[in-house]
């Protein structure tokens, strides 16, 4: 491994899940807070171990859940009763039951959609480039393999030492992370 | 070894039931004597809101028999002994006996204009006393068979198994509870019916048995006063018990109204005219906007309080359609209606609370099944029991 | 808990592992030649999607008026095939969706197969209607724009509910199918041994790489989706039943439609998952995954469902009795004794009687039995969708407007060309994505590794 090249950071692989969660606790008791633990599937306690422990998602969905109901039986108000009345088998224009339908449909979609591109944002992905895909053996990271990545941002990152650290916490392995040209 | 349960359930509440029970019922019994056309509606209100529970209660446990799963182990207690009140609650039922010719179309003797030929048949006096008879008799069977099969698990420690056998008994259950419904609900409105009516008012017991139970648990002093898995099950099951009642409910008045027949449409009409027109708007929101949003909220479902508060909320939206659904059926229903349904509720009440409190006592001396090892993994193998 | 086939471990073989796991998975999509007998039903599946490109060309060449509709029964084969086909796409959802809410874990290895069935079942009912429509070349008429026209649609009309219902329906579906499938694609983007599987699975990963913190906010959104996922099953059916029953048409018009049909659908549904899912863990060797026990759960699934749409007839026909409505009476006795009675009894022998046999144990525990009476669900259910489109509509109120209904070879051929076209889409996803969720199936044995013993001790109790 060369060390001329400007790093990233670490990559440190663990035997199991225990030792991961044991490793991200210990770091961030040490006052690391820019670090990242991969796993092929979700663990938990792992976030927890991290002091991650609340998602904004519920309210990303419910924001979205509020925005189609009221786009959505607001629509069906103003085209029905307003902009294009008309009358149907001698229904009122404000129909309101038979908007139920719609507007439960659009409630639900609009919460999805936010649901899955709130996900998606938050997550910061589509990211077709990272510099951990640089390191070849990273790829178990989606089969069966345990990793975690201090970036060099840390303010307590500091090569040796934080080698050091990783090695004491049962590291298997530690590979210096290419920054992106 | 669970004495702690015991005595935290207030433990002073017996007498003052029995007393309210009682007079209550004095009060009832002058009603029934002076003004029987505005006594019997409120009573049979009543009557059905006690029956939801009961009957809901057997309905919930023979469920959770047949599926397993964590939340119901919460609250199998107060389940069982709900369905341990149904010998009461037959009992409670043989004042109506006297409530035919005010109540219902067929108990007169002028009756044979609003009811057609099949009506005429299906309302015999001795075939609606003999299927009355019969739904108490199969109920009762059942609710024995689960306070039996509860029993058992208790002392050998076995959770779960019988699920056939719960199976069956809740098909058999459904199928009565919907003939009850319409025997004893929809038949208010001679001529008139709705082939989901059975099934929403079913549902509507499982909500008002589901919501007692959940206060009687949280009063129970089992529950954590913090935030806990188990009671956010209970919430969710709420919520979900809840909104089927909501979606069989929406759905009737959704297709009533766009169909707008006048042989349906009347039941709507003559719930909308003068002061019961309040009553559907308010049932949307305390039966379903209100609960749906608190429901939703996991700070608070799991919070057994909270919960319990919207479990009272739920039994109070309850009683509301009920009575709906029950006394604008009624033009000699009047103010004395209201007067008279709140103490036959009080009475009803107070005698099957104190029954309910007997037996539950009863069950309080066998062993939480949360404790036993075996119902740890219920949540991953609920459908494994047959 | 008596019974001997209850496994140590509730969804898979106890000896998988997180590696072997992802090997055995994954190599049917990477390295492994399709089977022989892949070939096989890829081929017949295609044809069938030509005679359905056949169909479609010569009914948009011709019009509505090559298949057997007329007056007075004007919804025909393509409204059964729409129900049908909508019904079965719903136990995808459910499986995946209210099972994953119950923390049911045996749904792990059938739920990505079963929502992939669900999007191209959905794929197969929305053709229907727009071909139905006489002019599907204006089918963009449903959607709420500002048009030159100065119209807008109609929103008190079922046709627009059902556009909603299902537009939404495919979209949540499909976005519940891939947020599911993304860590998957990352597996295969990095187990991939050619450069072009690394690149287009690596495209559609979108970069996914496991951070914990992703994997929160995945777990998130996920069960969120499921949570909007299930009462959206629920109410695409009930607008479907809302199609009949907001009419005022005998044999249509009844409260119990909505809960009725969405059992219903859970019912064929599930029925068609059996029907895939016994074949193909026989052809993949995938036993281990897709366990007898699977098998067991669906199938009383299938009979509680059953259940309750027998109760729903039961509700249709006392009441019938009772109401003593004489519309209602006729209708019912046209169902049982008119000149559709064969498609009524047929009926009641699929959808009731045979499912019966699914209350033993000995005929839940075999594939070849189960497989069959699966089978009779999925052509029930069709009748049931023929039967109350059929004979609700030919005989109504003026004896002078009674007629009947005769399918022609271009209902048929569009009926059989969807199932080729439900099917063909089945082998190409199949070859090309994960058939089960691998990353779940990680979690689920890495738990079962981590509990210990504890797993095969309670297997006991």
């Amino acid at each position: 491994m060369k060390t001329t090249q400007p790093t990233a950071g670490l990559l440190a692989e663990f035997g199991d899940t225990d030792a991961l969660i044991a490793a991200a606790r210990r770091l961030h008791a040490e006052g690391y807070r820019q670090f990242e633990c991969y796993t092929p599937f979700p663990v938990e306690g792992l976030a927890e171990a991290m002091e991650f422990r609340r998602t904004r998602m519920p309210l990303v969905v419910l924001c979205g859940a509020l925005l189609g109901l009221v786009v959505g039986y607001g629509l069906q108000y103003w085209t029905t009763v307003i902009e294009y009345p008309l009358n149907i088998g001698g229904r009122p224009l404000h129909s309101w039951p038979s908007f139920v339908p719609v507007t439960f449909e659009l409630t639900i979609l609009t919460a999805a959609l936010f649901a899955v591109l709130g996900m998606l944002g938050l997550n910061g992905l589509p990211r077709p480039h990272h510099p951990l895909f640089h390191i070849r053996e990273f790829s178990r990271a989606s089969s069966d393999a345990y990793f975690l990545w201090v970036k060099s941002e840390d303010p307590q990152f500091h090569e040796q030492t934080t080698r050091e650290a990783l090695r004491k916490l049962q590291a298997q392995e530690v590979w210096d992370v290419p920054s992106e040209p | 070894m669970t004495d702690s349960s015991r005595t935290s359930l207030a433990a002073p509440w017996k007498t003052p039931c029995l007393i309210a029970g009682l007079v209550g019922a004095a009060v009832c019994a002058a009603g029934a004597l002076i003004q029987p056309g505005q006594f019997w509606p409120g009573y049979l209100t009543a009557f059905v809101f006690w029956l939801g529970v009961g009957l809901g209660s057997l309905g919930i446990a023979l469920l959770h028999r047949l599926t397993g799963g964590r939340w119901g182990w919460s609250v199998s207690r107060p389940l069982v002994a709900g369905a341990e009140t149904i010998p009461v609650l037959f009992l409670l039922s043989l004042p109506l006996a006297l409530s035919l010719p005010t109540l219902y179309a067929f108990g007169g003797d002028d009756s044979h204009s609003s009811l057609n030929a099949q009506q005429e048949l299906y309302f015999l006096l001795p075939f609606f006393f003999g299927r009355a008879a019969l739904y108490f008799v199969v109920w009762n069977i059942l609710s024995f068979g689960v306070s039996r099969a509860y029993k058992r698990d208790r002392e050998h420690g076995v959770t779960g198994g019988g699920a056939r056998r719960a199976a069956l008994g809740l098909i058999v259950f459904w199928l009565l509870a919907s003939f009850a419904v319409f025997d004893w609900i929809m038949s208010v409105d001679p001529g008139w019916y709705s082939t989901i009516y059975g099934a929403q008012h079913t549902m509507g017991f499982a909500v008002s048995a589901f919501a007692f139970a959940i206060i009687v648990r949280h009063f129970s002093g089992r529950a954590a006063s913090e935030p806990d898995a188990r009671t956010q099950d209970l919430g969710s099951m709420l919520l979900a018990f809840n909104l089927l009642w909501v979606y069989f409910a929406f759905s009737q008045f959704f297709l009533i109204w766009s169909a707008d027949l006048p042989i349906e449409n009347t039941w709507y009409l003559r719930r909308s005219e003068g002061l019961w027109a309040a009553a559907a708007p308010t049932l949307a929101v305390v039966h379903f906007v209100v609960p749906f949003a608190l429901l939703l909220s996991q700070d608070v479902k799991a919070h057994s309080r909270r919960l319990a508060g919207v479990a009272a909320l739920l039994l109070a939206a309850r009683l509301i359609d009920l009575t709906w659904c029950i006394v604008p059926a009624y033009d000699v229903a009047g103010a004395m209606t209201a007067v008279y349904g709140l103490a036959a509720f009080i009475a009803l009440g107070g005698l099957w609370l104190f029954v309910f409190r007997l037996r539950w006592e009863k069950l309080a001396i066998l062993a939480d099944p949360v404790m036993l090892p075996s119902a740890k993994r219920d949540s991953a193998d609920s459908l494994e029991a047959v | 808990m008596t019974d001997t086939h209850v496994q140590s471990d509730p969804s898979t073989e106890p000896r998988q592992t997180v590696r072997s796991v992802s090997q055995q998975i994954s190599a049917i999509v990477l390295t492994e030649g399709p089977p022989r007998g892949w070939w096989a039903g890829f081929l017949v599946s295609f044809l069938l999607v030509m005679l359905l490109l056949v169909s479609v060309g010569w009914l948009f060449a011709k019009g509505v008026g090559i298949w057997g509709i007329n007056q007075p029964v004007g919804w025909g084969f393509a409204i059964v095939n729409f129900v049908w086909w909508i019904g079965i796409g719903h136990a995808g959802t459910l499986i995946s969706a209210i099972l994953l809410l119950f923390r049911q874990e045996w749904r792990t290895s059938i739920n990505r197969f079963a929502e992939a069935m669900t999007l191209f079942a959905v794929a197969c009912a929305g053709l229907f209607p727009l071909l139905h429509m006489g002019r599907p070349q204006f089918f963009f008429w449903f959607i709420p724009y500002p048009s030159t026209t100065g119209m807008w649609p109609q929103f008190r009309s079922p046709l627009i509910w059902d556009f909603f219902a299902v537009g939404t329906y495919a979209t949540v579906s499909l976005m519940f199918w891939y947020v599911g499938l993304i860590p998957d694609l990352a597996t295969l983007r990095d187990r991939s041994r050619t450069g072009r599987g690394r690149i287009i699975y690596g495209f559609l990963a979108m970069g996914w790489r496991g951070s914990a913190r992703h994997w929160k906010r995945y777990q998130s959104a996920y069960l969120l989706l499921a949570g909007l996922a299930t009462p959206l099953v629920i109410s695409v059916h009930t607008i479907v039943s809302y199609d009949f029953a907001i009419s005022i048409l005998p044999g249509w018009h009844a409260t119990v439609f909505p809960p009725y049909f969405v059992a219903g659908a859970i019912y064929s549904g599930f029925a068609m998952v059996l029907t895939l899912s016994i074949p193909l863990r026989a052809v993949y060797r995938l036993q281990n995954f897709v366990t007898d026990r699977h098998l067991d759960n669906m199938a009383k699934v299938m009979l509680a469902s059953g259940l309750v749409v027998a109760y729903g007839y039961l509700m249709e026909h006392f009441l019938a009795w009772y109401g003593g409505h004489q519309l209602e009476e006729f209708m019912l006795l046209n169902r049982m004794f008119g000149p559709y009675a064969w498609s009524y009894w047929a009926l009641i022998g699929c959808n009731i009687l045979i499912p019966q046999l699914l209350w033993f144990k000995s005929v839940r525990a075999r594939p070849l039995p189960l497989f069959f009476i699966a089978i009779v669900i999925n052509i029930g259910m069709w009748l049931e969708r023929y039967v109350i489109v059929v004979t609700s509509l030919h005989r109504d109120f003026l004896p002078s407007s009674w007629g009947m209904y005769e399918p022609t070879f271009w209902d048929w051929s569009t009926y059989l060309g969807t199932i080729g076209l439900f099917a063909a889409l089945l082998f190409l996803f199949i070859r090309l994505l994960p058939m089960i969720s691998i990353f779940e199936m990680r979690e689920l044995v890495h738990e079962h590794e981590h509990s210990g013993g504890a797993s095969a001790e309670a297997g006991t109790s």
